[in-house]
Formats: structure tokens, C-alpha cells, sequence
């Protein structure tokens, strides 16, 4: 019998909120976590606008010297990941490091960090770069970090695969247990903001410039949509094989069903038009979990609010469910938490599984009118109530990575 | 600048640096086995005296600090011999 791998912990750090319960409510009560952004002077950016984490400590999970230096990606990184332990029942005695590894990801890594010395660079020369610049920087270290507090001994890496990188290490994970590589793993993704990435979104116009209502400018779907709002933080799910959780008398939110990984082959930045490879990814979920389309409940979708982005998801989502769309509720929290890039699939597998634990769908808010050519069931507004049985989550980036994750309840 | 302020400031920056608690960081609290001080943190150090004291610390000097009084009179031999 194939081994089923199913979720024991989830830990997270979002704009809604500094845990999982506190984002969870703010994602029912259709609250936005998009705000003007203070991190850094915006002034001279086209969006003045994004999903900060606000009011975050990082001394909490990580040695004080560190967290001083670290870039907010690394402290959200072991932030989350710190919290879905401890939500799973481990402690950082590693009784379980043996067969238990980290797979985290990232869009940048340590953007932040590199610009911030980099600026030293060029003002003081190489003398004045710190040594910690490599260590703190580089895009692995949410997984080194994570693997030495816990003592975690198995795989330790990072995926990257842009918008769709948290997603993408969650589905590797996944298969690593699955295919008895491992028996559990640490797996999300998380992001920090950075002026360069503001800055270098803004000039390939994917952004909002709805600055004047940075809580109404992500709204996916919406005909007056007009670009992502680029937001920050980071979310983690300890993956573990089924036996040795249920061995262990861990709880359980969920299990992973199935995993799909294309790639468009088509462009840079912009989807393939008639979302073949999105709906190849959702496909291959599915045929992972030898799931019908006509079971799942819930599609979380990648809907970022881009003009383009939106309508061809739509149009992958056509081609998969066909008339049966019509009767699937989709939604995307984005519009809630803004675009957590690199963090946002794993965030996204979360609200999923809670959705399921709950029976609750969260809503797509800052809905005024629909856009035609996305004329599905949007969840508009305001969560609704919903026993469902399967859950689906679409990530996409930059690059061509499309992926899909579906998700059963126990 | 005379040698107890130096040292008060070579507290300081240990302090912020290393976090850890303050009375840890008296002035005969050996670097590495009292300060948890490792080599990534060492080379920071030098380069925190560099700004903070407008001195040159050469590579070679790190590993002769052995105590936070240690680098306080390197400190103060380095002003003193440049003002000369």
C-alpha cells in the first residue's frame, strides 16, 4: 500500500496577523492586511502600497544576535515553522531529526538583507560588507536555520520557483514522504519586502496603483482590478507519513492528496494564454490522487488580481472542471493577504485545510463587479459555510511554474 | 580618549553585538567560551571597531583578543599610536 502523507502542524506570520489564529479570523472576517507601506520610503515607487507584517518578534524564535541582522524572510521563515512545530507536538530535543527534514522556500531569499550591503558596497567598498551577509542572505537558510534548531538531520534544502515556491516545496516534500525518502518534513515557503522588488515589479506594471486605497486594491476577479499588491511573511505545515503520525497520536488537519508541476515553456512573466499548463498541473493532482474533478469542494486559486493572470486561470480552471466549475466554489485569499510571494502557496495550503477542519470557504473580498470573462462562483465578500471533502490550491510564477495541491479531510 | 571610556565602549558594542546579558560582559569575559563569540561574529567585531573607533583592525589581530579587556587596549593602543 502506497504511504499517504498527511499535515500535524501549521505555523504562520502574515499581514492578518502574527500567528495562525489570529490570521484565520481575519481571513473569515474578510478583513485586507494591505496597507501603505512604512518599511522603506515609497515616494518615487508607482505602488505605495503592500502587506507588511507589522509588530512581529523575531527574538522570540531565534538566537537574538541573529534575528538582529537577519533579513525579515529568514525571521518569518523560522518564525512559521517554529509555530508549526511546536502546533505539531515537537521540541527542539530532535527526538524524531533522524527522519524528519526541512524543504522551505522563497522567491528572493535575503533581498533585503543584499540590498542593505550592497548600498555598503558601493558607499564604504568591500571592508565594510558584513560577514554575515552570505549566511543571512542566501535564499537556503530558512531550512539551515530551522534544521539546526530542531535537529533535524534529513534533507535541507529550498525550492524556488518564484510565486509558486511555497507550494512547490510543500508538493517536493510531500513526495519525498510519499515515495519513503523520509517520514517527516518541514515544509512552506516564506518572503520578506524589499525596495528592489517594489521597485522591479513596479516597472514590469505588475502592480496595483491603487494607492489611495491600499485595502481595496487586491481584488481579483473584480473588472476594476489592476495589478498585485506585493505583501510579506511566511507560512509551514510539518508533512508526516501517515503510520507514524497517527503512531505517535499526533492530530491531524488534513492530508496531502496529490501534487502537479508544469512548466508553460512559453514566457517570462506571462502566462500561456489558454492555460495549458495550469490545467496540466491541476490534472496531475488530481490523477495523484486519483481524485474526480467533481469532488473537490474548494479551489484556493493563485488570482493575484492581474488582468491576464486572473482571466487565463479562469480559463485553466474551464478546461479541467468544465460545466461543473459552475458549481465549485474558488476563491483567492489574496485578496485578503495580498501577494506573500514566495510564502503565498503555502499560506494558501493553510486556509485549504482549515477551510475543510471548519467548513468554512474564505470569501474573495473587495468585490464590486465580476468580470466577465471570470464569470465563476467567486465565494463573493463574505466566507461561507460549506462541509467539503477535497480542496484544491493553484500557484503560479514567474518562469512558467505552475502548481497544483489537493487536499483531503480525515 | 582615555582607556575606561574605550573600554565602556567596547562593552557596549560586545553588548549589542553578541546580545547577551549585560553583566555577562564584564571585562576579563573571555570572547568565545564566556561571550559564545564564533568566527562569523568575530570578523563582525573587527569590523564594528573599524566604524565605531576609525581604526584599522587587520585580520591577523582578531585572533588575539582573547577577553573583552583585550580588545579595549588594542583599541587604545591603535588611537593613541596614530594620534602620535
Amino acid at each position: 500500500m502506497s504511504r499517504r502523507v498527511v499535515v500535524t502542524g501549521i505555523g504562520a506570520v502574515t499581514p492578518l496577523g502574527l500567528d495562525i489564529a489570529s490570521t484565520w479570523a481575519g481571513i473569515l472576517a474578510g478583513k485586507s492586511g494591505t496597507r501603505t507601506i512604512t518599511r522603506f520610503d515609497t515616494a518615487k515607487h508607482a505602488a505605495h502600497i503592500g502587506g507588511e507584517v507589522v509588530g512581529f518578534m523575531p527574538e522570540k524564535y531565534m538566537a537574538p544576535r541573529l534575528a538582529g541582522l537577519a533579513d525579515p524572510f529568514l525571521h518569518y521563515a523560522v518564525g512559521a515553522a517554529s509555530m508549526a512545530m511546536e502546533d505539531a507536538g515537537f521540541t527542539e530535543n530532535g527526538e524524531f531529526g533522524g527522519r524528519m527534514g526541512t524543504c522551505l522556500g522563497t522567491a528572493a531569499g535575503g533581498q533585503l538583507m543584499l540590498e542593505r550591503q550592497h548600498t555598503i558596497l558601493l558607499t564604504e567598498g568591500p571592508k565594510g560588507v558584513s560577514a554575515l551577509t552570505v549566511p543571512l542572505g542566501i535564499a537556503d537558510m530558512g531550512g539551515g536555520y530551522v534544521s539546526m534548531k530542531y535537529k533535524l538531520r534529513g534533507p535541507n534544502h529550498c525550492v524556488v520557483s518564484a510565486c509558486a515556491s511555497g507550494a512547490s516545496a510543500i508538493g517536493e516534500a510531500a513526495n519525498m514522504i510519499r515515495f519513503g525518502l523520509m517520514d517527516r518534513m518541514v515544509a512552506g515557503g516564506a518572503e520578506g519586502m524589499s525596495p528592489l522588488f517594489l521597485a522591479g515589479f513596479g516597472a514590469a506594471k505588475a502592480l496595483s496603483t491603487r494607492n489611495d486605497a491600499p485595502e481595496k486594491a487586491s481584488r481579483p476577479f473584480d473588472a476594476s482590478r489592476d495589478g498585485f499588491v506585493m505583501s510579506e511573511g511566511g507560512a509551514a505545515l510539518i508533512l508526516e507519513e501517515f503510520e507514524c503520525a497517527r503512531a505517535r497520536g499526533a492530530k491531524i488537519y488534513g492530508e496531502i492528496a496529490g501534487y502537479g508541476s508544469t512548466a508553460d515553456a512559453y514566457h517570462l512573466t506571462a502566462p500561456r494564454p489558454d492555460g495549458g499548463g495550469a490545467a496540466m498541473a491541476m490534472r496531475l493532482a488530481l490523477e495523484q490522487g486519483s481524485v474526480d474533478p467533481t469532488a473537490v469542494g474548494y479551489i484556493n486559486a493563485h488570482a493575484t488580481s492581474t488582468p491576464m493572470g486572473d482571466e487565463f486561470e479562469v480559463r485553466a480552471m474551464r478546461d479541467v472542471f468544465r460545466d461543473r466549475l459552475d458549481a465549485t466554489p474558488v476563491s483567492s485569499t489574496k485578496s485578503m493577504t495580498g501577494h506573500m510571494l514566495g510564502a503565498a502557496g503555502a499560506i494558501e495550503a493553510i486556509f485549504c485545510l482549515l477551510a475543510m477542519r471548519d467548513g468554512m470557504l474564505p470569501p474573495t473580498i473587495n468585490q464590486e463587479s465580476l468580470d466577465p470573462k471570470c464569470a465563476i462562483d467567486v465565494i463573493p465578500n463574505v466566507a461561507r459555510p460549506a462541509q467539503i471533502e477535497y480542496s484544491l490550491s493553484n500557484s503560479f510564477g514567474f518562469g512558467g511554474h505552475n502548481v497544483s495541491l489537493l487536499f483531503r479531510r480525515l | 580618549m582615555n582607556p575606561e571610556t574605550i573600554l565602556h565602549e567596547v562593552q557596549a558594542l560586545c553588548l549589542h553585538l553578541l546580545r547577551v546579558p549585560p553583566e555577562k560582559v564584564v571585562p576579563h569575559a573571555r570572547l568565545v567560551e564566556d561571550l559564545d563569540m564564533d568566527s562569523l561574529f568575530a570578523a563582525e567585531l573587527g569590523l564594528a571597531l573599524e566604524r565605531k573607533f576609525k581604526i584599522e583592525v587587520p585580520e591577523t589581530a582578531i585572533p588575539n583578543f582573547k577577553t573583552v579587556a583585550d580588545v579595549a587596549a588594542y583599541v587604545h593602543e591603535k588611537i593613541n599610536s596614530s594620534a602620535a
